[in-house]
């Protein structure tokens, strides 16, 4: 097991190194680098000295050229960033002036806070929907809820956040909710409990659109796992007792579909940035998503880079760990 | 004793079954379209496809044909103006539409011969020749083809006698076409004149929502292609050398998914531009890893086969064996993964418009068509917002379900009874 | 089994977690309740020093050592006559002008019966600023905050315009205009308590020179400066190399940090420091929670004129629908709404009755334009940009994607400043006409149905900032408008940065963009031959030898309506030649809370939130 644990690592340092060159390729064949970084408000343009110093300074930082201002070769530019890098140091945003990490530590637990709770949600509701499906499989129910699952899966984002924004926080037709933010504006004056429910009234339709696509998503795999345990034979044995039919579905049937589903979350995870990207844009919020948006549309190489790396070791690692459950779940896999 | 049986056989086997010879693709594809909601998805998909092709003769603010009255010594004339301004790309689609029509004409014909070989060798010499037609005709257009700017108000002409006996598509108004700058005229709710309203620009909205199909299925079709083939050659070599290349290549293959999908598409976009060509190729160079890991799959397990050791030892050279006798039975998985893939850059796409990244204007897409109905800048004008998002989720709704089907169809372990 | 997973493990699982996020509330609500108690302890903290300030001043009062200013009770024009306020041309030609006291702004709230100070002013900021920084930060919102801090040595007269000493008691400009000495007035202090000397000043101006800090920007206002040397504690003199006209303007608005809070050793110290803000303005950083707002205090001991409110809050809400949301739920006090909005509630009496509601134009709003790139052969001909201009139905453009709250501009001038001729009328719409003019200059339709010159059919791209919906309508429409004379424009978004690389390569065919305005622009940036070269911001081209002569006169003009005169001859130049299809400038709108009296904006400055106040009865926050 051990064992096992060890090459998984080994494996994952090559995948990162790999990782790091695309990164860098990806970024630094970009026509006009170092016109990076968002000094230049919309509509606005610097004088020529500016914009002459600015770049020379954007240069610097991403070591395109050394201290006395010669440029480096390419490779040598890679292993300087890559050793920076290892060290811990990710740079600094050339938007913001501000360390990398800095900016990230304030941005994910906004967007990890509100993600979580729509992942708890899809789960609270998934599985018992899952489990009905599972039960009343071959019926007009089934049917129905499988088309409406995938209905459900189907939906584009873009355009529920749109029409729940547009009617449901719109003056025009009903107001019920915020329609930008995560607070109201006069928070200081409120008590906890009160804090608390201003936040959740707020993320109410962020997290509504979070949590439809999982959901559907889940409830397949639960009626999928289901109906696959149901088919094995400790399931016929446990009839063939004369079991009673819930009991069998649920300390049987259930209890061996739960770890598959589990797993399943830490796949789902990676997948939040890209899902929070769009949501943030709708609601205007100011998390990890807005933060990867605005490192893109302006360049800031840094951020970019640094999201990019960060979201791809979550993924190896959530990997790992999903593999790693099913060995210690499942005693039939085995990896020697 | 009237009707005696004259063969046993006649007796055993029952007529169905001895009809036309039934190829494994065949069977799967009877069983995948028979549910009625598969059909509707298919015939839906082949609507929008249709749309995409024909989208000039439907929504097009020059007539088929008219009359302009003799005016100033000139004599009257009939001119054909939706013809004549048929652009290069409009023309190459016709092109591929019509060499695609023609095969599955070809197909249907032969679809009862008995002698598969021979049904198989007529289909593929068919295939070639008319892929073949279509590219030679498709390079001749983009030769010899100007597009023509022809900006003449035909309906005004129309309306002040100046032109008579025009027929006009359906929809009166192309993806451009604006009304006159004025306040009433932008924003409008759904009249006569306009069945859904006109857009922040003064342009038909139903119009440009018919155009919007040819983005979506374009993008949808060349970024699978494209996907598909990268994803083809990648995912069979490492799938039948495996050792090193197999360790190799799966590792890169890992790289290029553990970096955030939609991250990295917009990342790309920002770098490199947004032209629809490249959105489509970057949606494609993005997607292609699924594809792989497929074809990995399935290769190692055709691999084991003993037709391949088969081929083998015939001598076969080794693209051979690999792309004539291997992939075709390795390929009908990839069509599930194909069909989501489909849906999934439909979407992307969409997503990019929405946020602005997308195609450039004025190339009307689902997505941005529902940004300029709900941007926190305007107000919400829910009728310019729900026809292209209601379109947009019904395509990828659609190309769900067969992508579904084709799964429980392929899979005989999901096939509940 | 024993190791399994059963349904009791999973049970207990849910037990696990719900108490985990019981703690983690708890743990939440003992963090939230800290930090109240801590921001409470630092609001008594101060609430005593400010009492023990009092008694302070209670005591120099009743021993006599203060004396009570008088009341300004009289406008400023008035109030100069009996302050004692010197301007004058000194014997050898130089400027002398002193203000014993600061000149209090001409709507300032003091005299109203009903005036009170106290309650908070709660605004609205738009994006977060990057960071806050004096001279540093790029982004307006920075500098918005930052302008309640920071002061500088003279202050502008928002309605006669001239420049009046604010930190300094006096200015002298020797008559060339090459040397300006400051003298600093007795008793300003910093918000900490220090005095400010000559030596700030100079610091100041050094920090700004630095090649090292990020300041570059501002640091091109200030080539010209020869030397900036402290004469002694009070007094200040910069050099000049050659006689430029904003010379005044650029040194006298050089905002005054105190060296002993910001003194760096190396520049990267200064650049990557933030969220530190000392200056002698009216009001001090009090704090900046992230993502949230920007909180500033009044300075309880200022120097100047008493502040009005007790907090200025800034927050930040970016999407302009939660903004109007927000303001009229009374969680802001002032809103700018978009065109769109402001027609929808600007004419409603209901509305009118409840908020104040103001349209103004601001010289600082700019204009937009529509760039020909004068090296491409299709653009060089003069008739051929009229003809694009002409095409053009700009009325129409302002009338319906802006409601009509923009106006037509016909130079690069901003309408409303002097520099500006009003003579000058912008050039009609008139598409038969444009075409007239393109077959003058030589373009006849081909078989395609496109203009051709030489062979060469007249197609191109615009380039243009993405995401931003106004700007692709207006461009949608020049395509169409374009195409119906049988010219091919392609519409071409880039994100920002990359736009201004092409623009820096040069490599754009036409370009759709905006410049900023001020009240006096200095033309030679971007409209002068020696500004095309490397990157400058003349990035179309723009070459004429008679423009270049009137933009090196009008710079070494001291004398403004002499001044006003070249600027006028050039934009008739520019006007003739057409190098840009100049579009409009917009309106700024206002909404404010009906609670705040003494709104009226300047005429040309707009509103200043500096004159507000809320009589006692209405005051909301205390």
């Amino acid at each position: 097991m051990f064992k096992y644990i060890l090459r998984r690592l080994l494996l994952m340092i090559p995948t990162l190194l790999g990782m790091t060159l695309l990164l860098f390729a990806v970024v630094r064949f970009a026509p006009g680098l170092t016109t990076a970084g968002g000094q230049f408000a919309a509509g606005q343009m610097k004088s020529r000295q500016a914009q002459r110093q600015q770049e020379q300074f954007i240069a610097r930082r991403l070591h395109l050229v050394g201290k006395n201002g010669r440029p480096i070769a390419l490779p040598m530019q890679y292993l300087l960033w890559l050793r920076s890098t290892c060290e811990g140091h990710f740079g600094t945003s050339l938007e913001y002036n501000e360390p990398v990490l800095k900016l990230i530590a304030q941005r994910l637990p906004v967007t990890l806070t509100y993600n979580l709770i729509s992942l708890l949600l899809v789960y609270i509701i998934a599985i018992p929907g899952g489990m009905l499906a599972a039960v009343k499989r071959g019926g007009w129910f089934d049917r129905g809820f499988g088309i409406f699952t995938l209905a459900l899966y189907s939906l584009p984002v873009i355009l529920v956040g749109s029409l729940l924004l547009g009617f449901l926080a719109d003056p025009q037709y009903l107001k019920w909710f915020p329609s930008a933010g995560l607070h109201a504006t006069n928070t200081q004056n409120m008590t906890y409990f009160q804090y608390l429910g201003d936040y959740l009234y707020h993320i109410t339709l962020p997290v509504a659109c979070l949590t439809y696509g999982g959901f559907a998503y889940l409830v397949k795999q639960v009626r999928g796992s289901m109906l696959e345990n149901m088919r094995q034979d400790f399931v016929r044995t446990a009839r063939a007792k004369g079991l009673k039919g819930s009991t069998v579905l649920i300390r049987h049937v259930f209890r061996n579909s739960l770890l598959p589903l589990i797993t399943i979350s830490a796949g789902i995870l990676p997948g939040l940035l890209g899902g929070s990207v769009v949501v943030e844009q709708i609601f205007s919020i100011k998390g990890m998503g807005a933060l990867a948006y605005s490192a893109t549309y302006s360049r800031d190489l840094p951020v970019i880079q640094t999201i990019a790396l960060i979201g791809g070791v979550i993924t190896l690692l959530s990997y790992l760990i999903t593999d790693l459950c099913y060995t210690i779940a499942d005693p039939r896999v085995s990896y020697d | 004793m009237t009707s005696q049986p004259q063969d046993v056989t006649d007796l055993a086997v029952p007529d169905r079954l001895v009809g036309p010879a039934r190829s494994w693709w065949q069977i799967v594809m009877g069983r995948v379209l028979t549910p009625l909601l598969v059909r509707f998805a298919a015939v839906y998909i082949l609507l929008v496809a249709l749309t995409a092709v024909f989208v000039p003769f439907l929504a097009n603010s020059r007539p088929y044909t008219i009359v302009i009255n003799a005016q100033g010594g000139r004599p009257a004339v009939r001119e054909f103006p939706l013809f004549r301004s048929l652009t290069r790309l409009d023309l190459i689609l016709l092109a591929l539409f019509a060499a695609a029509f023609l095969y599955s004409l070809v197909h249907w014909r032969t679809r009862r011969w008995r002698d598969l070989p021979r049904r198989r060798r007529v289909r593929w010499r068919w295939l070639g020749l008319l892929a073949a037609l279509a590219v030679i005709a498709s390079i001749l257009i983009a030769i010899l083809r100007h597009n023509v700017l022809d900006v003449r108000n035909y309906r005004r002409l129309v309306r002040q006698g100046r032109a008579g006996d025009a027929i006009f598509a359906p929809i009166r108004w192309g993806y451009a076409g604006m009304e006159p700058l004025r306040k009433n005229l932008i924003n409008q709710r759904p009249s006569r004149a306009h069945w859904l309203g006109t857009d922040g620009d003064g342009r038909d909205v139903l119009s440009r929502l018919l155009w919007s199909c040819r983005i979506a299925m374009g993008v949808g079709f060349v970024s699978q292609l494209i996907a598909l083939s990268i994803g083809l050659l990648f995912g069979s070599l490492t799938g039948y050398f495996s050792g090193l290349v197999d360790l190799l290549s799966m590792r890169f293959v890992e790289i290029v998914e553990s970096i955030p999908t939609f991250f990295l598409i917009l990342t790309f976009v920002a770098i490199y531009g947004r032209d629809i060509f490249m959105i489509m190729v970057i949606i494609g160079v993005t997607g292609w890893t699924g594809y792989a890991r497929f074809i990995r799959a399935e290769f190692l397990r055709i691999r084991r086969l003993d037709y391949v050791a088969a081929a083998h030892a015939a001598g076969l050279p080794l693209w051979r064996i690999l792309f004539r006798h291997m992939l075709p039975n390795g390929l009908t998985p990839v069509l599930v993964s194909a069909s989501f893939g489909f849906a999934g850059a439909v979407s992307i796409e969409a997503t990019l418009s929405f946020l602005g990244v997308g195609v450039p204007p004025p190339t009307p897409s689902w997505g941005n068509m529902l940004n300029a109905a709900g941007n926190p800048t305007t107000v919400f004008r829910w009728w310019q917002a729900l026809p292209p998002g209601l379109l947009l989720f019904i395509t990828v709704l659609a190309f769900n379900i067969i992508g579904e089907s084709l799964r429980d169809a392929l899979d005989p372990k999901l096939a509940v009874n | 089994m024993d190791n399994r997973f059963t349904i009791k493990d999973f049970f207990f699982t849910l037990l696990l977690l719900a108490v985990i996020s019981v703690v983690a509330l708890a743990m939440g609500q003992f963090n939230y309740q800290g930090r109240k108690l801590l921001s409470l302890q630092r609001q008594i903290k101060r609430m005593n020093e400010l009492q023990l300030q009092q008694m302070q001043l209670l005591n120099k009062f009743t021993t006599g050592s203060l004396t009570v200013k008088p009341a300004a009770n009289s406008t400023s024009a008035a109030s100069a006559q009996t302050s004692g306020d010197i301007r004058e041309t000194l014997s050898d030609g130089a400027r002398y002008v002193r203000y014993p006291r600061p000149p209090l702004s001409p709507h300032n709230p003091y005299s109203r019966p009903d005036y009170a100070p106290g309650d908070w002013l709660v605004l609205n900021l738009g994006e977060e600023p990057r960071k806050i920084q004096p001279f540093v930060p790029q982004d307006a919102g920075a500098m918005t905050v930052q302008s309640w801090v920071l002061e500088s040595l003279l202050i502008r007269n928002p309605d006669t315009l001239q420049w009046e000493p604010w930190l300094a008691q006096s200015y002298r400009q020797s008559a060339n205009g090459l040397t300006i000495t400051f003298k600093l007035r007795r008793g300003i202090r910093f918000s900490n308590g220090e005095p400010i000397t000559a030596r700030d000043v100079v610091f100041s101006y050094d920090t700004i020179m630095n090649p090292g800090v990020d300041t570059a920007p501002l640091r091109t206002y200030l080539n010209d400066v020869k030397s900036c040397r402290a004469l002694n504690s009070r007094t200040v003199q910069f050099i000049f190399k050659r006689p430029y006209f904003k010379a005044l303007e650029e040194v006298g608005g050089i905002q005054i940090i105190p060296e002993h809070v910001y003194k760096f050793t190396r520049p990267r110290q200064f650049n990557e420091e933030g969220g530190k803000l000392v200056g002698s303005g009216p009001y001090m950083l009090d704090k900046w929670v992230r993502g949230q707002e920007i909180v500033l205090v009044r300075n309880p001991d200022y120097w100047g004129p008493h502040p009005t409110f007790d907090r200025i809050v800034y927050r930040f809400i970016a999407n302009p629908q939660a903004a109007l949301q927000s303001f009229l739920a009374g969680q802001i006090d002032e809103d700018g709404p978009q065109p769109s909005q402001w027609v929808r509630y600007a004419g409603k009496p209901g509305f009118t009755k409840k908020y104040i509601c103001y349209k103004f134009l601001l010289p600082s709003s700019g204009y937009d334009y529509i760039g020909w790139n004068l090296r491409k052969p299709m653009f060089k001909d003069r008739r051929t940009r009229t003809a694009l201009t002409m095409l053009l139905n700009r009325n129409a453009i302002i009338k319906t994607f802006l409601h009509g709250l923009a106006v037509q501009v016909t130079g690069p001038f901003n309408p409303l400043s002097p520099q500006n001729d009003p003579h000058i009328q912008p050039i009609p719409y008139n598409p038969a006409k444009a075409r007239a003019l393109l077959r003058q200059a030589g373009w006849r339709k081909n078989a395609q149905g496109v203009l051709e010159r030489n062979g060469r059919p007249f197609q191109f791209k615009l380039d243009m900032p993405a995401k931003d919906q106004l700007i692709e309508n207006i461009a949608s429409y020049a395509q169409r408008q374009f195409a119906r004379a049988g010219i091919r424009m392609t519409l071409e978004p880039y994100e920002f940065s990359v736009l201004v690389h092409r623009i820096n390569q040069r490599k754009f065919d036409a370009v759709f963009l905006g410049w900023t305005g001020s009240l006096e622009g200095d033309p030679y940036q971007i409209w002068d031959s020696k500004s095309i070269a490397d990157k400058g911001s003349n990035a179309i081209g723009f070459d004429d030898p008679a423009a270049d002569r009137l933009i090196a006169a009008g710079r070494r003009e001291l004398n403004t309506a002499k001044r006003m005169k070249i600027w006028h001859k050039l934009q008739r130049i520019i006007y003739r030649r057409q190098p840009y299809t100049f579009l409009f400038t917009p309106y700024t709108l206002d909404f404010i809370n009906h609670r705040f009296h003494n709104t009226r904006p300047y005429k040309i400055f707009g509103v200043n939130e500096g004159d507000w106040y809320v009589p006692l009865d209405m005051q909301k926050y205390h």
